[in-house]
């Protein structure tokens, strides 16, 4: 009766939708997150280390890796750092998480969030350390590079043609999530020679009348863009939904009929927005979110020349993030040190076969996969 | 862990030394090889090569020596300090020149100023990553380049015809490979980088240095034949800074982007920015190593940090750019004829009386309603009889192509005078149409025709 019931309780994943396999998610009971778990990994090395966190709430916190195949060190100092957590509170997982990161100045996560047990078994099976914490329905996977930001569960499941060139989408997508805002205003008001002379002029007739500067604008629809995307957020279920789109389309509309906007502007505040919702990570995608003011800034001030300012102080940024030791950009800078094993599943994923290696995080002694 | 002990492993230094020899090859070798022709610049960057792969093999000793003499570190730290200045006097011209040729260099100034400070800061492994991530990104899109240009080069500038070859000096040869080695000199960094290296099995750091050298030495090769291919052998001779009108004058076929040049010049910046950071990083260490400071750490502290941030606000306070898009006119043709010993055009409009063409230009600018907008211009059309004077249409495509007005693709046509009537004005009479809409659509639907010569044919071929 209990093994029918339990069946039932388990949620569908709402925020890491798959097309392919597993729809389970994570619930806010830990002892059937643990379940969940250790239905799919069976192996004996399975290691689960529970902790208690969080003085007046003692809320229990697993730690999950699998021995011999994860490297303890890091399972060492994860462990270390959740022990030192010395606060009243620990409601979430996502508390541990804030009070473990190193460094804190950072918008980019510097732990891998998810709602599904798959994900999770993934990542342990890498290598990968796993948090899971009483009354909270996600897991936290460290350490995490760049790359497994991009990453989803059914990018295994799936035909690696098809994944690849998924993945390669992905990265353009937040490529253009952070610089594309940038690019139109420093072509529109710094460089408007690399555009085609019958797009200038267009472009041109299109801004007759707007009373805002092209930056201004763009500005002001991707802060009202934010707005309707919280306010969406915040709604009750369909209302929600119903905000996001009916809000886009209105606003939208009505900014440009009102002479407010150009839609040259709309359809580039679109397409970034579309952008960072193909940035599989949410944590992620909104780090880029933020850092694209910053683009949008330099880029408004001193035209491309700002935009590569950007994206050096942008690489300089990330070339200084770690996760438990192991560097965020990798296997982009590093790669030789697994001897470049990890690309095979970094901007391509090579076909299952191929990848005999795990990455780099796992157990040095064990980095081959059976 | 690898990412937080600070070291580097030596096939990181490898790649690093390898790309930062390409890099400054990318930027200081046009300028070295600026007076040879084909042959000779072949033959200065071989005897170069030989030079520096010989010095190297020679001072194998020196390389993994641990302690150096005051006198060789401070030679290092004034090599430095001339690279530096170099390349931020390079990033300076690109920025004026590709990026903002109408702004002033406050806010250029406070924004280089903090970029270097955030350079500067924080550990090797924070460099080295850089360098590793934006090295990679720009190889690629200069590889894509070499491609583009390889298909322009012709295999007469290689084995000129009797009559029209040219020899340089051993002198000429001599100083340009005597330049490769200069530029090679980066290697001397290894110093620097020696003390981070993981060296497990004893010092490998000479051995390094050998293999990124050659590696270096076939990225010269290649840097070399992209400004062959984008600037054409004769073109270099006259030019400031051939890296950048390299950059400038390289096209791609296909009009998604009609001119890529500020594109290509984002990742020439780039590079930039990484060899500068390299330069400053190996000054620091050699000041490190000289103690002529006890310690350089006081530039790292939060009150700079704090004076950086005010100084990036004050930046973005500064402004923005004066000319939104409908403020400005897109001309698509110029017009110059000569009256009275002065050059006498316009974009249309308004005809002006000028010394120059750039002052052409800016009389222009301020006759009309608009902001000129130059950028779009397709035909330049001069008076027929101006081409018999030689000196003049010298003299006139020098000063177009230095103060970069117009792009080098535009087309060049003659007319003959019409009394002092614009013709740009009765074409469009005639044809309804904006003269160089109209016959930049001319030429491109009559394939059969020869179509006229662009500025940087036409450059080519007279200079």
């Amino acid at each position: 009766m209990n093994r029918k019931e339990k069946k039932m309780d388990i949620p569908k994943a709402e925020n890491e939708k798959s097309i392919r396999g597993s729809r389970e998610a994570f619930t806010e009971d830990l002892e059937t997150n643990i379940q969940l778990i250790t239905k799919r990994i069976t192996d004996v090395h399975l290691q689960k280390q529970e902790l208690v966190s969080g003085r007046r709430t003692q809320t229990r916190i697993v730690l999950f890796y699998i021995k011999g195949v994860a490297d303890e060190r890091i399972a060492q100092r994860v462990q270390e750092a959740i022990e030192k957590i010395d606060r009243d509170e620990v409601l979430d997982v996502g508390v541990v998480e804030q009070l473990i990161r190193k460094p804190t100045g950072t918008p980019f996560p510097l732990c891998q969030a998810t709602e599904r047990p798959d994900r999770t078994c993934q990542g342990l099976l890498e290598g990968r350390i796993a948090i899971l914490a009483d009354h909270s329905p996600d897991a936290l996977l460290y350490p995490v590079t760049i790359y497994s930001l991009f990453q989803t569960s059914d990018d295994y499941y799936r035909n690696f043609f098809i994944v690849s060139f998924l993945r390669m989408i992905r990265y353009l997508a937040a490529i253009l999530a952070v610089s594309l805002p940038a690019f139109y205003v420093a072509a529109a008001s710094f460089h408007t020679q690399i555009l085609p002379t019958k797009l200038v002029l267009m472009m041109a007739k299109a801004r007759e009348g707007v009373p805002f500067p092209c930056w201004l604008e763009v500005l002001l629809m991707e802060l009202a863009f934010e707005l309707i995307r919280e306010a969406g957020l915040r709604m009750p279920g369909a209302i929600g939904n119903t905000i996001g789109i009916v809000g886009g389309l209105i606003v939208g509309q009505a900014a440009v009929s009102a002479n407010l906007v150009s839609p040259m502007t709309v359809v580039v505040v679109a397409v970034t927005a579309l952008g960072s919702f193909s940035v599989t990570n949410e944590e992620f995608s909104e780090a880029l979110r933020l850092t694209k003011y910053g683009f949008l800034l330099l880029g408004a001030t001193v035209g491309l020349f700002g935009i590569s300012l950007a994206w050096y102080l942008l690489i300089l940024h990330l070339s200084e993030l770690t996760s438990f030791g192991i560097p965020f950009l990798y296997p982009f800078v590093g790669g030789e040190v697994n001897q470049d094993a990890d690309l095979a599943d970094g901007m391509f994923r090579a076909p299952l076969k191929w990848m005999k290696k795990r990455p780099i995080y796992a157990n040095k002694k064990n980095r081959h996969r059976m | 862990m690898f990412g937080e002990n600070d070291k580097i492993s030596l096939r990181q230094s490898k790649r690093v030394m390898a790309a930062e020899l390409y890099g400054k090859a990318v930027i200081f070798l046009p300028l070295v090889f600026r007076e040879c022709t084909v042959a000779g610049g072949g033959g200065s960057l071989l005897l170069g090569s030989v030079l520096v792969l010989g010095l190297i093999k020679l001072s194998m000793g020196f390389i993994t020596k641990k302690k150096k003499s005051k006198w060789i570190l401070t030679g290092i730290f004034i090599y430095f300090l001339a690279d530096g200045i170099c390349i931020l006097w390079m990033m300076l011209k690109l920025v004026r020149i590709c990026f903002l040729p109408e702004k002033s260099a406050a806010a250029l100034l406070v924004i280089l100023f903090l970029t270097c400070f955030w350079t500067i800061r924080g550990s090797i492994q924070k460099r080295i990553r850089t360098g590793e991530m934006i090295y990679v990104i720009c190889l690629a899109v200069f590889a894509a380049l070499t491609v583009a240009a390889a298909r322009t080069i012709h295999l007469s500038w290689i084995f000129p015809a009797v009559g029209e070859q040219k020899t340089e000096s051993v002198g000429t040869i001599l100083i340009s490979a005597v330049g490769v080695l200069l530029v090679c000199g980066n290697v001397m960094g290894i110093i620097f980088l020696n003390p981070y290296m993981e060296q497990k099995n004893g010092d490998r750091s000479a051995e390094l240095v050998w293999t990124a050298a050659k590696e270096a030495i076939l990225g010269f090769t290649v840097s070399w034949i992209i400004m062959l291919g984008n600037l054409g052998k004769n073109n270099m001779k006259d030019l400031d800074l051939p890296v950048v009108e390299s950059m400038i004058n390289a096209q791609i076929p296909g009009k998604f982007l009609q001119r890529w040049d500020s594109v290509y010049a984002m990742f020439l910046l780039l590079i930039l920015l990484v060899a500068f950071s390299g330069s400053l990083f190996y000054l620091r260490e050699c000041v490190k190593q000289m103690g002529a400071f006890r310690s350089v750490e006081g530039l790292e502290n939060r009150t700079v940090e704090i004076v950086s941030l005010i100084f990036f606000a004050a930046a973005l306070l500064y402004g923005n750019i004066k000319h939104e898009l409908e403020e400005r006119s897109y001309p698509q043709a110029v017009e110059v004829s000569m009256k009275d010993g002065k050059l006498y055009g316009g974009f249309g409009e308004h005809m002006v009386e000028a010394e120059t063409f750039q002052e052409l230009c800016e009389k222009s600018r301020n006759i009309e309603n608009k902001y000129l907008d130059t950028g779009h211009v397709k035909v330049l059309l001069l008076e027929r009889e101006m081409f018999q004077d030689k000196n003049l249409i010298l003299s006139l495509f020098r000063e177009i192509r230095k103060s970069r007005v117009l792009d080098t693709n535009v087309m060049i046509l003659k007319y003959t005078d019409l009394q002092g009537e614009s013709i740009i004005r009765e074409m469009k009479k005639k044809t309804g149409e904006e003269a160089g809409k109209y016959l930049a659509d001319y030429y491109e639907n009559h394939s059969s025709e020869t179509s006229p010569l662009t500025i940087g044919e036409y450059t080519e071929k007279i200079l």
